[in-house]
């Protein structure tokens, strides 16, 4: 007999209605017709009984899908930084590879230009203080962190701020470290 | 010229640390500062717009404040990309001396500094030269005529930019009046005797530690560099051959106790090799295959045509770089030969040049030599003249209250005998000292 019902359209065995298996002798009593007891007489109840199982389905499935894309974000967001690592390390031992009269102080601006033969080179004049005399084509300006990283000149104002952000917060963790052995994150919090 | 910076240099951080090798120096510099206890309160270099171009070091400073203690107006640029001290350029900068220099320039940005140093704020242009190798005066000749009518003379520091204004007077390209610095007796008879004295020593201990004491030491020319090598070799216990050209230099080293012989000969025995010449091919292929093992070859005469190192860039077996300016080589015959700086000068590349005392004496010059050409400037047609034997006279007297020197007064009736005057000039132009 075929006590499962399935909606129009639902294929997967997950919007299938698994009714409670039958028994022709429960409890040792003999039903006189377990067709008579177990027909069902409404077919609307199967269709009702269908639709809240894949009621729970499909929340289920949104609830799973909220969170796997919370990851999924996390993943794409993570590789994006991965993929951003290794190129500002890859840019960063590039420009650190580029020709260089000077010793390199941590903090300055320096200035790439291209010469003729297309060395590229640093310089602590920039074209402006060139002037109109500058020979070789200029590439970008860079300035270098003390990590020895660089920041390119259009990112320096936001990466100075967030520095001084970080700074902020040091000083007043330092300042405001108590004696107990619990984590303080007094200063984060403002 | 429009926004004209007011200086461009490394680091001004720097500045305090400048200022204290400064005032060190100063103390090591009695003849500048003579001229500044001299000639401070006349103002001689007054309105005097003076570009200079020379090293920018801790001594350089000491000349620039000179200058302007004298009155002048001062801007700098170095005549070197890599010898600028950014401390003493940042101590200068600070005093709001417009100075365009750093260690590590590129050339086209060493021609940009001196660029910078032609007009003075305002737009007023130069009106003297100061020099060292001939960069500036040439710039301005080339790029710049127009402003030579109103430059009233330039001073030139050494041999490259003497030898430079020579030929351009030759050429009739020379435009302004030029006093050669480099040949007054208080420059090249002092910094080259005894700076040289002082820093080859000082370069070969830096770079190897080695003990000259019981070493042969070869020395390639007795000149004034030579003799202060071979009396600083001496001085510390090595048994010193001298190579010659000329005879009378030859006898010299000879009747000072010195055997002198080829290079041929002399590069079998010798444990250190120094060329002091000038000229070029002084140690050949064929020298370094007899020499002992371990030989250190070393050159503190000019530039680097005097040791064959392309002849041992390709013939060694072997090429090892003991630390910066000092690589050993491993010859086919087994052994090996140490040399200093590359080649170049030893007492530059190992060492720190001349010290600070024997500066002031070539610096002292630099300044009488702007004041007589400022103020004097009607005796001066265009052509290249030696400081007048007086002020050569004026430069070492100035140095010698800080060596507690007392000098001995002709007495009248003896400047009568000897037919000078009391006050000098004492010898005449010719005399060689």
């Amino acid at each position: 007999m075929d006590k499962a019902v399935s909606l129009v359209n639902q294929s997967d065995r997950g919007n299938t209605v698994t009714l409670v298996e039958t028994n022709s002798k429960p409890n040792s009593l003999e039903l006189v017709s377990s067709y008579h007891t177990n027909r069902v007489g409404d077919p609307m109840d199967l269709v009702a009984l269908a639709e809240h199982v894949q009621k729970g389905d499909e929340f289920i499935r949104a609830n799973a899908c909220n969170r796997l894309t919370v990851i999924a974000d996390q993943i794409r967001y993570l590789q994006e930084q991965a993929r951003k690592v290794l190129e500002d390390a890859k840019r960063d031992a590039d420009l650190h590879h580029a020709a260089c009269n000077v010793v390199k102080k941590p903090g300055n601006m320096y200035y790439l230009y291209t010469r003729e033969s297309g060395q590229r080179y640093f310089s602590i004049l920039s074209p402006k203080e060139w002037g109109p005399s500058c020979p070789h084509e200029f590439l970008g300006a860079y300035k270098l962190q003390h990590d020895m990283s660089w920041t390119p000149i259009e990112d320096v104002e936001k990466r100075d701020a967030e520095i001084s952000v970080i700074d902020k917060l040091l000083n007043s963790q330092s300042s405001a470290l108590p004696s107990s052995t619990g984590p303080n994150f007094g200063g984060l919090s403002n | 010229m429009c926004d004209k910076l007011p200086f461009k240099i490394a680091d001004i951080s720097l500045a305090e640390w400048g200022r204290k090798a400064i005032d060190i120096a100063e103390n090591e510099m009695p003849g500048l500062m003579k001229l500044r206890e001299i000639y401070g309160p006349t103002q001689p270099l007054k309105n005097a717009r003076i570009a200079g171009c020379l090293h920018m070091t801790v001594q350089t400073a000491v000349l620039i404040e000179t200058l302007k203690a004298l009155g002048a107006e001062v801007q700098w640029s170095s005549c070197n990309i890599f010898s600028t001290q950014d401390h003493a350029a940042a101590a200068i900068a600070k005093t709001g001396v417009p100075v365009y220099a750093w260690k590590g320039e590129t050339d086209e940005e060493y021609v940009w500094c001196i660029e910078q140093t032609i007009y003075f704020k305002d737009g007023q242009p130069l009106n003297m030269i100061l020099d060292d190798g001939g960069d500036l005066t040439n710039l301005v000749h080339q790029k710049y005529p127009k402003l030579l009518e109103g430059i009233k003379g330039l001073s030139e520091e050494t041999t490259t930019g003497v030898h430079n204004l020579y030929k351009m007077l030759k050429k009739g390209e020379l435009k302004v009046p030029a006093i050669n610095v480099n040949d007054s007796v208080t420059k090249s008879k002092f910094d080259n005797l005894y700076g040289c004295r002082e820093s080859l020593i000082d370069g070969i201990k830096r770079a190897t530690d080695v003990m000259i004491a019981g070493k042969v030491a070869v020395v390639a020319g007795y000149g004034d560099v030579g003799k202060g090598c071979v009396q600083a070799l001496r001085g510390f216990g090595a048994r010193v051959i001298v190579t010659e050209i000329d005879p009378i230099n030859a006898l010299q080293a000879a009747m000072e106790g010195y055997e002198v012989t080829t290079m041929d000969e002399a590069c079998k025995e010798g444990n250190i090799f120094v060329t002091t010449t000038g000229c070029k091919d002084i140690i050949l292929g064929r020298h370094f295959e007899e020499m002992k093992d371990d030989a250190i070859v070393c050159n503190i005469g000019h530039f680097d045509c005097e040791i064959d190192m392309k002849w041992l860039n390709e013939n060694a077996a072997k090429k090892i770089n003991v630390k910066p300016q000092v690589d050993r080589y491993l010859l086919k015959n087994g052994r090996h030969v140490i040399v200093l700086a590359e080649g170049r000068l030893v007492n530059l590349g190992c060492a720190m040049g001349h010290p600070s005392f024997v500066m002031s004496n070539s610096f002292s010059n630099q300044v009488l030599a702007q004041i007589e050409l400022w103020t004097n400037t009607s005796k001066y047609t265009v052509g290249v003249y030696f400081l007048p034997k007086k002020l050569d006279e004026e430069v070492a007297a100035a140095h010698l209250d800080k060596l507690g020197v007392k000098l001995t007064k002709l007495t009248d009736s003896q400047a009568k005998y000897l037919g000078i005057p009391c006050e000098g000039p004492f010898k005449p132009d010719h005399y060689r000292y």
